[in-house]
Parts: structure tokens; sequence; C-alpha cells
């Protein structure tokens, strides 16, 4: 029997489907997403060895997931590379900088850690309808896996549904309907949820309180890989870009659980790369509970979001870790810096998470000697509009070599000849 | 291997630079429209068995014979072997349209959850194709190599996707657009 258990008033709950976080401290107007209980004795036995070599991939580590998973839905999903980057790091004097390339996944972004989850539950739980309010990478991987499972998916967008995000989730057949509002959105899919049991992988609820805990604990197998490829250690910091945190959490979540079985010594510092700052702000100013902050538009569509959430701000306080408020104009720069110097293209929200490594820098704010590793959670083909504002024309080559050498050195400041 | 190897010209390949030519001169023999490719066995001439599957790997539609073999200097077991691995080793192509790409596009994300470029589904077209032409063994195993992403040219798809549609005003109205607009019976 899986719980689901408040990480902010201890309780204890049995059914399985509040996915509306916890009732009580619902009740003293504190949003709070469950998380599911995972008995650390019961799971005593695990040694690093114990996570078998094959499948490849999130399965590996299902003894900590809250499903049984014989058959899961899965599309390969999980075992991204852990990308060591020598010289953006050797730039801003950090010799341990990696990224962790989730923008490697079946859908491009580590979203599909959470689906392959939930829509696993889901199926394990009778689930005949999949449903999610998106307008991004959590509609998109939620179509293919609903797809994977067989399963009918309603996704309720916005109208300035990003034509890329609209192509991707109705190729996977998702039914897509789009609401005036986000509120508007959320009502409807409640009703779907509530009335004919339709199975949610998001959240639908004004102030949002996060995703389906069970997708959540998908997020662990990024701490699980995470620790791995770095010999079972933690890493001093892990940065992760957030909205409502469910990331974040259920890295920190998965870090926590793996020191308690005493597969890794320590757990890391969380940072959270926000581009209108509710949590960094909650932090400074000592909030028990993010309010939300004022925000006027980012590049960074997928994360742009007034509300923090309070298990978002406890992964940050229990870590000891914070949050980097980003810009755009900073987030240009890393994902330029991560496509040029390293050959990693991901969309502008993943690169906020070494605009944010930056910032630390130049504020003096990381030892220099830390690992420090950045979730680059989704692909820079997601929206390769982005980037247009820092590339220029492609020129013509050129009549003869002459020519083209020249063209080489004005337009792109390549001195090649012999 | 066809029986149609008498409907048009043939050439035959003999002699000790057979090995040496053999896949250059079956594909000029194919491209020059010519309906077989003959390998001779004979005493202390190379081998035929092996310079059929050479010539039978690199074309596509040329029949390929063995003219002859001496039924009493090869055990019938090595014959049946032989003609066997022959058999299997003619690779194909298949030529694939727009409509069958974009089908093949459809199915694969829709029906898998895998979303890849037109140029990639194509390799699903071809299988499709084969199996109307009951040209695949269905005990076979068979892998599409499925070479890039569909987000390479998000565009392409735009063709077989519909308008996304409003949700409607209340829930009802809303079963309607799912029902009408995708086909989904969805209501109790």
């Amino acid at each position: 029997m899986v719980r689901l258990e408040c990480p902010r008033c201890g309780a204890l709950y049995e059914d399985g489907r509040l996915f509306t976080g916890c009732p009580r401290c619902r009740a003293e107007h504190v949003p709070v997403n469950l998380a599911v209980k995972v008995d650390v004795a019961r799971l005593a036995h695990l040694a690093t060895e114990g996570f078998p070599a094959t499948p490849r991939g999130l399965w590996r580590f299902r003894a900590l997931l809250p499903v049984a998973g014989e058959r899961p839905v899965t599309l390969g999903e999980g075992a991204t590379p852990l990308i060591h980057l020598e010289r953006v790091g050797r730039r801003l004097g950090l010799p341990r900088l990696y990224a962790k390339d989730e923008s490697q996944n079946p859908t491009w972004s580590y979203k599909d850690r959470l689906c392959a989850v939930a829509v696993t539950h889901a199926v394990e739980t009778g689930a005949r309808v999949v449903t999610i309010a998106s307008t991004g990478n959590h509609g998109a991987s939620t179509a293919a896996y609903a797809a994977r499972a067989g399963l009918p998916c309603v996704i309720f967008t916005l109208a300035s549904v990003p034509a890329t995000m609209k192509t991707l989730m109705q190729a996977y057949g998702a039914a897509v309907v789009a609401c005036p509002t986000p509120e508007a959105r959320w009502a409807l899919m409640r009703q779907g949820i509530e009335r004919l049991g339709w199975y949610p992988t998001g959240g639908f609820q004004a102030p949002p309180v996060g995703s389906n805990p069970y997708g959540i604990e998908g997020y662990k197998t990024l701490a699980c890989e995470i620790a791995e490829d770095l010999g079972w250690r933690a890493p001093d910091l892990v940065v992760v870009p957030s909205a409502y945190s469910d990331g974040l959490w259920g890295i920190w979540k998965g870090m926590r659980e793996l020191r308690a079985l005493g597969l890794v010594a320590d757990v890391p510092r969380m940072v959270a790369a926000e581009p209108y700052g509710p949590l960094a702000a909650a932090l400074e100013r000592a909030l028990e509970t993010p309010a939300p902050v004022r925000g006027e538009g980012s590049i960074a569509f997928s994360i742009a979001t007034r509300y923090g959430t309070w298990q978002g701000l406890a992964a940050l306080r229990e870590s000891r870790g914070l949050g980097v408020q980003v810009t755009d104009e900073g987030i240009f720069e890393a994902q330029r810096a991560l496509a040029r110097e390293e050959g990693v293209f991901v969309e502008p929200s993943s690169a906020a998470a070494l605009t944010a490594v930056m910032q630390l820098v130049a504020r003096k704010a990381v030892d220099p000697e830390q690992t420090i590793v950045l979730v680059l959670t989704s692909s820079g083909l997601k929206d390769p509009g982005a980037p247009r504002a820092w590339l220029p024309e492609v020129p013509a080559a050129g009549d003869d070599f002459d020519a083209l050498l020249g063209v080489l050195r004005e337009r792109y400041g390549l001195e090649l000849h012999g | 291997m066809g029986s149609s190897f008498t409907d048009s010209p043939g050439v035959a390949f003999l002699g000790a630079a057979a090995p040496r030519h053999v896949a250059a001169w079956a594909r000029a023999a194919e491209r020059a429209g010519l309906g077989s490719v003959w390998l001779i066995e004979d005493y202390f001439y190379p081998g035929a068995f092996a310079l059929a599957g050479a010539a039978a790997a690199v074309t596509e539609r040329v029949t390929v014979g063995i003219g002859v073999v001496n039924p009493y200097t090869r055990h019938p077991a090595l014959l049946a072997m032989g003609l066997a691995a022959l058999r299997e080793s003619r690779g194909l192509g298949v030529q694939v349209t727009d409509e069958g790409i974009f089908e093949a596009q459809r199915a694969l994300a829709r029906e898998e959850g895998v979303f890849v470029e037109p140029s990639s589904a194509a390799a699903l077209t071809a299988v499709m194709q084969l199996v109307a032409r009951k040209a695949v063994d269905p005990e076979q195993t068979i892998v599409l190599v499925l070479t890039s992403s569909g987000l390479k040219d998000p565009g392409a798809s735009r063709a077989w996707l519909p308008e996304v549609p409003a949700a409607g005003d209340d829930f009802d109205a809303l079963l309607g657009v799912l029902r009408e607009r995708y086909g989904l019976e969805l209501h109790g």
C-alpha cells in the first residue's frame, strides 16, 4: 500500500487519488503537495549494486518508485549523460562543473521521468483517460506516454501555446483543447478528474500546489543517476530551473532517501533558478510559504511563474540552498555558452541553471572546489526561435575561396588563411 | 530470387577476375536493365555461392542465379544451406511516398509515443509496403533505424494535425468538443 505524506504537517493519507495537496494544510491556507511515503526500513537492504544494470534508464531504480513496474510504460527515459563542462567551467574558475543533459530523454525533456512513472501508476490503478493542463514540455510528455500506454489523453492548453509544443502534443494523438485562462483550464480539468475519474499528471488548482506526487517520484532517479555517475557521491550543489519545483523537490527527496539508505554520505545544497524569483524572495523575507511576486514576461516560458510552492521552498531551506533570479540577458548568455563552448543546445529555461551559477560566481558565492551539477531540463529545439535573438543571418559564401576566407573573417571573426 | 529470369537478357560472370569485380558488375548489370546475373561454378573457378552473395547484397531487383551446381560433389545439405543464406541475404530498396511517410509518422507518434522526422518515418513506411506485398515473414525480427527527431521539422506534421479547438464554456460543452473534433466518447 503506497501512502502519501504531507512534508509540512506529517499527516498520512491512504487515498490514492489525492492530487490537490494536503487537505489539512489547505484548511490553514497553506498549499502543500503530498509526497509518497518511502519506507526506508523496508529498503535498508538496498546496496548500490542492488540496482540492476538493465534495462538502462529510469526503471533500474524501480525499488525506489511507487509502482509495481512489472510492465512499465516506458520509452527508454533516463540514463542521460552527465557532461563535464570543461570549457565553460575553466572560464568561470569551476573545474568540477557538470551538466545533466535531460534533453536526451524521449520527448526531449526531464518531464519524461515524471510521466513514465505517473502514466505507469495510471495504468496500474485502472485509469482510462489521462489529462494535463499545459502549454509545454509536461503536456508533450504526457501525450507521448499516454500514446505509449494506449490511453486517451485530454490536454487543456491556452491559445498562446507555442506552435512546436502544440504540434508535439497533437502528433502524439492527444485531444488538445484551448481555454481562455489558466483558471478556466483547471476548472474543466478538475471536473474530468472528479466526475469521470480522469488521471492527472499535473496540478489543477490555484494557487498552484505542484504535480502528481507519484510522478514526482520519477525525479528521484535524477538523484540516483547523478550520484552514481559521481561514484556514489552527492555533488555539492544541484542547480534546477524551477517553477513549481516538482523537479527540485523530487531530486532533493531522492538525495535524502539515498542518504537515509546509506548510499551517499552527504546531500547537496539545492539551487533554484527562477525568472521572477518567488523562492529567492521568500527566503530573503523569511516567509513560511512563498508569496506571489511580480513578473513581466520572460524568455524562459517553461518556468516563468509568479508563484513558488511550499515544498520548493522547503527543499531550499532544508538543504541550506538558495533561489537565484535570472534575467533574459543572462539566460541568452548561458544558452550561447552551452551551445558554442560545449555543444549542448538547450531551451532558455534550461540555460537558466547556468545563468544562476554565473551569477553566484560573480557574487563570489561558490567555492571553486565544489562539484556543481546543472540540470538541463529540455532541448533547444523546443523553442528554436529564442536563440535568433543572438544569431546572425547566414552570409553568402563568396565567389571563390579567397572571398570565402574574407567572409569568414569579417562575419565570424575567423582567421583561417594558411 | 524470382522465376522471371527468362523474361529479359542476363549476363554470366566467370573467370579469376570475378571475385574482384562481381559487386560492380552486378550493379552495372542491374542499372543497364538486364534481368539476371549468373555466377558460373566449375572446377578451379572461384566458388559461385560466395559470388552470388556479394551480387545479391549490392542489388535490389536483378535475379541472381547459379549456373550450374554439380550435385555430385556438393552435399545436398550444403546446397540447401547455401541457398537458404542467399535467399535471406538480398536487401531491398523500397520507394516511399509522402502519403505513406505521413501515415508512418502518425502511427509512430500516436500508437507508440515516438515522434520522428519524416525521413525517419520512411523506415516504417517501407515495412508497411513490404507487409502489403506479403514480402516479410511475420516471424522475423525487424529493426527500424529512426534517424532523427520530429522536432527537426515540426512544420511537416502540421499537414495531418487539426487546429486546436476551444474547450467550450462548461464540462458538457467540452465533452461535445472532444467527441466531435477528436472522436472521443468520454462521458460516464
